[in-house]
């Protein structure tokens, strides 16, 4: 017996509520008598006076109780279960980037496609099939689905270039396995290049491990950072190359600045040997890349880019009548491209994808990150007036932006004191109101400084330029080492719509998207710019940069769970809401024919 | 009480009772009545000469006793075989035929108003047809209420009288309620100030009101039955007929209710379950006997019909085996 909307138990909740109905005394019909000299002096008569009565046995709430039983049965929508021969096959697909390997012509994952494709072709027509695609989030392609739809989904999916989660997948294996479609059977279909999975605590189903490639000859390029001195001076990469094969290998490895080629080195690499590559970067180099031209059997993981720290591509406006302070600090962070605009050119002028507003504000934020410096009274954000040397009362501990700055040094001059709206959440607040706060509207990011620049000895701190860099890494700007990992989600610019560029062709983005989690392929990505002609959006580089993919020497799995004879075959049999439904319907007949009778 | 008095009128004017008619159509029915006479326990002892046997002597040829002669006797009544026999002179005494006087009291209570079949109604018929038979034995049949204040009718003799009766009884209407309480003794003492000796026939439910509280072993049979006792000791025949509506013997009653009296509007809820029920009717049972019980000691006819009788049933039938007619 299978429940399929076990909610509609609730409705047992009904039997107090018909029992108090019993208990409790409705208005007493008047009935008048010859005489009542004879109904006199019953013991009933007291209990007729009370408001309530113990419930007696009753035909007719009897079948109310059964109506209601019956009818909560049948919204919960039983199902009988009945052993069949049916078979539930959860075929879990690796489609992570090892399974790219070529070591099994054309590629490990379509091996894997085809062994899968001939367990479909064992079932009947009786049987089902889920099909789960391990990339780099687990999805399920089809569930409890006909052997001719898992064989079209089957088909229609491809290897990825990520770490595949092979833990989720398990998870969704697990859950469909319990569905009543047969005698659940899972089969992972997998190279064994992945950390092991924490597998379920109660498998529903044995499940069976068929590996999948031969060879492990693959020389990777595991790590690529680039890296400027603190003290200045040239940015400075690092790269490192292994050699997973159990060969020895001697591969060419070339360090390419903005895709032309800076320097080629031979690298000697035993089999499982490392080798690291220090190289400096040219100024005004935008991006770096490295790659071993290995004939391996992994091609996504032998090379790796990463855009070079300070390369100025965030730009920021800064509006002020004095922007002297705020354009230093700025231009101090690396990366970072800084104009000026005053205020009374702020219409038609051109704007950053980040723009600081100091004193002053437009009628209407722009579509844009904002950071508002000592908001004026007047503008979008609603000002009570000032507050003259305000201490610091308390702050977020946990907040990013305060990474790093000692909150009880600063001394505001000047508060703005706010009345801020509920998307603004206080950081930093003092003894009249926040002085720090942040939030998201429109699918804009805002940071609000509620104080007078030049009024605090914020400038003369360590904490300003701290704070700047917090502020811009708040804001979605930070990438460190300049690389992305394949299957890692990346912060989208405010208002980053339309569409992403990506290997593999484009898609779409839907409005307000503060994030893209689809970086299943290495390579560039890119979200152009709303108006043609300005720089992307935001652009970024993804490689793989997962040693343990990158390994592929076929490994044997621990048993993934218990084996033994296999469930009971189940499949639903006998759909019980239509009989339960006239059950309660005879029911209600009778309950109107005893009424009918005794009144 | 006004509050319940307006209940009860509400609920009397929400419920029209159609009124069955006295009068007996079907022949046959009134032939065997015709048929029928009151039996008496207690022969007349004077009176009109009627179809009754008498306890007083008379000089009709049916002998009936002997008495010493007297000076002044017709001799020729003396027995003169007894006198050549004994040598004294007996006087031969014949045996009187006298009327009987029926007095028919009517219960118009609003209780009595009450039932299917309503039992005011059948008291009407019944006294109809107790009347009609007696009119037709050339006894006199008077007829009033209990109710002291509604207008008698007065003795009326010979079968052509049996139109004014059945007029009289159609006319009866029921006492209001709410109105003065007049118990049975009451009623009955001032009835018998104006009436001779006779049969009294109550038509009654027997639910009469409460004037005072019960004295300590007074029941209330033995209220209802005593003032019918003091007509018996003033020379009276009285017969108690006892109606009861179906729904007053076997209720079909169940559930939370509040029973109206509809007589003192007084309110009694009651939880109406098969066990209350058995218990109802055994007390009913209980009352029933009792009553019949005190009346027997006092040479009180009692018969317990059922509206639900038929009437031809009732009279022919039922009031036939209690010996009230032969």
């Amino acid at each position: 017996m299978m429940l399929a909307n076990p909610g509609g138990l609730w409705a047992l909740a009904l039997i107090p509520l018909l029992l108090l109905l019993y208990v409790l005394r409705t208005q007493r019909r008047r009935m008048a008598m010859s005489s009542v000299r004879l109904w006199r002096g019953f013991g009933e008569e007291l209990e007729a006076r009370r408001q309530w009565r113990p419930p007696r046995p009753n035909w007719l709430l009897a079948l109310q109780l059964a109506v209601v039983v019956l009818g909560s049965g049948a919204l919960a929508r039983p199902t009988l279960l009945q052993v069949t021969g049916g078979t539930h096959l959860v075929v879990v697909l690796d489609a992570s980037a090892s399974m790219g390997a070529t070591d099994v012509p054309p590629h490990r994952f379509a091996e894997a496609q085809r062994l899968a494709l001939g367990q479909l072709v064992a079932l009947g027509p009786n049987d089902h099939a889920t099909v789960i695609r391990a990339g780099a989030s687990a999805r399920v392609l089809a569930q409890a689905a006909s052997p001719a739809q898992a064989r079209a989904a089957i088909e229609q999916t491809s290897v990825g270039e990520a770490p595949g989660d092979l833990r989720t997948a398990l998870l969704l294996a697990n859950a469909a396995a319990e569905l009543p479609a047969g005698a659940p059977r899972i089969v992972v279909y997998s190279d064994g290049a992945y950390a092991p999975p924490l597998l379920p605590q109660e498998p529903v189903a044995p499940v069976e491990f068929v590996p999948i490639g031969q060879r492990d000859d693959n020389v990777a390029v595991t790590a690529l950072a680039l890296r400027r001195p603190p003290s200045g001076g040239a940015t400075t990469g690092f790269a490192r190359v292994v050699n997973f094969g159990s060969a020895a290998v001697q591969v060419p490895a070339r360090v390419l600045v903005d895709t032309l080629p800076r320097e080629v080195r031979t690298l000697d690499l035993p089999p499982g040997a490392a080798a690291t590559l220090t190289f400096t970067v040219p100024p005004g180099a935008r991006t770096v890349a490295v790659q071993v031209d290995a004939r391996d059997l992994l091609a996504a993981d032998n090379r790796a880019e990463a855009r070079t720290p300070g390369s100025g591509e965030h730009q920021v406006t800064v509006v002020s009548a004095q922007p002297d302070l705020l354009v230093r600090a700025l231009r101090a962070l690396p990366g970072v491209q800084v104009a000026a605009v005053r205020p009374e050119e702020y219409q038609g002028a051109r704007l950053a994808p980040l723009v600081v507003f100091d004193g002053y504000l437009p009628p209407a934020l722009p579509p844009t990150d904002v950071i508002v410096v000592n908001p004026p009274p007047g503008g979008p954000l609603p000002v009570r007036g000032t507050a003259a040397a305000p201490g610091v009362l308390g702050y977020d501990p946990t907040s990013p932006l305060l990474d790093a700055v000692e909150p009880a040094a600063l001394q505001f001059g000047r508060l703005v004191r706010l009345d801020p709206p509920a998307w603004l959440t206080p950081v930093l607040w003092t003894s009249d109101g926040p002085a720090l706060l942040e939030g998201t509207h429109e699918g804009r990011r805002v940071l609000v400084l509620a104080f007078d620049l030049r009024a605090s000895n914020l400038p003369r701190l360590r904490a300003f330029p701290l704070l700047l860099a917090n502020a811009l890494d708040w804001l979605g700007w930070d990438d460190p080492g300049g690389t992305v990992r394949a299957g890692q989600p990346v912060r989208l610019p405010a208002l980053a719509a339309g569409r992403i560029e990506q290997p593999g062709g484009g898609q779409a983005l839907p409005p307000g998207a503060m994030a893209y989690a689809g970086t299943e392929r290495v390579g560039r990505y890119v979200v152009p710019a709303a108006r043609p002609g300005d720089p992307p959006a935001a652009e970024f580089r993804v490689g793989l940069l997962a040693p343990e993919e990158s390994q592929l020497a076929p490994r044997a799995q621990p048993a993934l769970a218990g084996t033994g004879p296999p469930a009971p075959l189940a499949t639903p049999a006998l759909a019980l809401t239509g009989g339960l439904l006239l059950a309660v319907l005879g029911l209600h007949v009778a309950e109107w024919w005893w009424w009918a009778k005794r009144s | 009480m006004k509050l319940q008095d307006t209940l009860l009128q509400l609920w009397r004017s929400a419920t029209p009772r159609p009124t069955r008619s006295v009068r007996l159509r079907d022949e046959a029915f009134l032939r065997r009545l015709e048929r029928l006479a009151l039996a008496l326990q207690r022969p007349p002892t004077g009176g009109l000469a009627g179809d009754h046997r008498s306890r007083r002597r008379s000089d009709a040829p049916e002998f009936a006793d002997y008495r010493t002669y007297s000076p002044g006797d017709d001799f020729r009544r003396i027995d003169w075989k007894a006198y050549a026999r004994l040598n004294a002179l007996y006087y031969r005494q014949g045996e009187a035929q006298d009327e009987v006087t029926l007095y028919l009291l009517l219960d118009t209570s609003p209780s009595m108003d009450w039932g299917t079949p309503n039992k005011l109604d059948y008291a009407r018929q019944l006294a109809g047809a107790l009347g009609y038979l007696s009119l037709a034995r050339l006894d006199a049949v008077g007829v009033s209420t209990l109710d002291p204040r509604a207008p008698r009718l007065e003795p009326l003799r010979g079968k052509g009288q049996a139109s004014r009766l059945f007029g009289y009884l159609d006319a009866l209407a029921t006492v209001p309620a709410g109105g003065a309480v007049v118990t049975l003794g009451e009623s009955l003492r001032a009835w018998r100030r104006t009436a001779r000796r006779g049969v009294v026939v109550l038509l009654t439910d027997a639910f009469f009101p409460e004037d005072a509280p019960r004295p300590p072993g007074d029941t209330l049979p033995q209220r209802c039955a005593a003032p019918l006792g003091e007509l018996a000791g003033a020379g009276f025949e009285p017969v108690l007929l006892h109606l009861l509506s179906p729904q007053e013997l076997a209720p079909e009653l169940t559930g939370d209710l509040e029973l109206v009296d509809c007589e003192s509007g007084e309110l009694v809820p009651v939880s109406l379950t098969p066990e209350t029920l058995a218990r109802y009717q055994a007390r009913l049972e209980a009352w029933c006997r009792e009553l019949e019980r005190y009346c027997s000691a006092r040479r009180i006819t009692y018969v317990r019909l059922s509206t639900a009788t038929p009437l031809e049933e009732a009279v022919l039938g039922e009031l036939r085996r209690r010996g009230l007619v032969i």
